[in-house]
């Protein structure tokens, strides 16, 4: 038994670390303090056990797709993380067994990885849509393409794609100009909504208040 | 990003290139969903190669991909069912 206990630590111990991708869906009844507080908890145990958070991206509320542990919303959170190979089993315990955390999981990442963050709930654009189109072009679209697209311009004279090209950037400045105009609004709201949520926070979350 | 996914059978069966090829992507992230829907069934079910046109080992990847998004509620195992 001796012999068995000496080579499993000797393997571990030549381990070392290797980086890892932890996705964590949270109990969405939790306030902002308590999500904070919790995650607090998570990066702590982590780096007393000799690990390092080298990337994090917040989520936030989402909707479910399917039902889980009775909630339809989950707080999400991703971490990109760098453990030693001894403490993973010991974390991965404590994450199920932690309440607050819905649903976990970790995965080893590939060699020479770089976290992208993606725009989930973005729809589609027309945009994107019309490139579609043009790369796999009818017969009919095709001639319609050739004479408003600028590939076809080099061909031409040196003077003639001069005259092309400022029609076409005070169209590009027109579309930043109404993007300009739609974003304001929207901040406005989101703060809105995040100072309500900061007050209800500190309202509620309050150690006079009692249910 | 400007990564253009089109799995609508526009070319002839032998035409028909992966899309995750041409876009040079080795490696498929479980949390891009946005991609990962062109590979998805009205009925949530992921698409068979001869529909799509992904390459084998693509279609290999993908589809661990998707079945761990699913797993973290990204992206549903069925409908909903509507009464």
């Amino acid at each position: 038994m001796v012999k068995v206990k000496t080579t499993t630590s000797e393997k571990v111990e030549a381990g070392n670390s290797s980086l890892y991708e932890l996705m964590l869906i949270l109990n969405p009844d939790l306030r902002e303090s308590e999500v904070k507080k919790k995650l607090k908890e998570l990066v702590e145990m982590i780096e007393k056990a000799g690990g390092r958070v080298t990337e994090e991206d917040f989520w936030g509320r989402r909707k479910l797709t399917y039902r889980l542990k009775k909630y339809n919303e989950g707080i999400y959170m991703v971490y990109n993380l760098e453990l030693p190979n001894v403490f993973l089993k010991e974390f991965k315990e404590h994450l199920r067994i932690e309440k607050e955390v819905v649903r976990s999981m970790i995965l080893k990442l590939p060699a020479g990885h770089t976290y992208t963050k993606y725009d989930l709930d973005k729809p589609i654009e027309e945009s994107e849509r019309k490139e579609k189109t043009k790369r796999y072009p009818s017969r009919n679209e095709n001639i319609s393409i050739k004479h408003n697209s600028t590939i076809i311009a080099p061909k031409k004279k040196a003077e003639e794609v001069k005259e092309a090209m400022p029609t076409e950037e005070p169209k590009k400045k027109e579309k930043t100009a109404k993007d300009k105009k739609a974003e304001p609004k929207k901040e406005e709201k989101e703060i809105d909504e995040s100072e309500l949520d900061k007050k209800l926070d500190a309202i509620i979350g309050g150690e006079d208040f009692n249910l | 990003m400007s990564v253009i996914f089109s799995t609508k059978q526009k070319h002839p069966l032998g035409k028909r290139r992966c899309a995750f090829c041409t876009n040079q992507m080795k490696h498929i992230d479980y949390k891009d969903i946005r991609t990962l829907k062109y590979f998805i069934d009205g009925f949530q079910r992921i698409k068979p190669r001869y529909y799509s046109g992904v390459c084998l080992r693509h279609q290999k990847v993908l589809s661990n991909a998707i079945k761990r998004s699913r797993e973290m509620a990204l992206i549903p195992f069925v409908n909903k069912y509507k009464a």
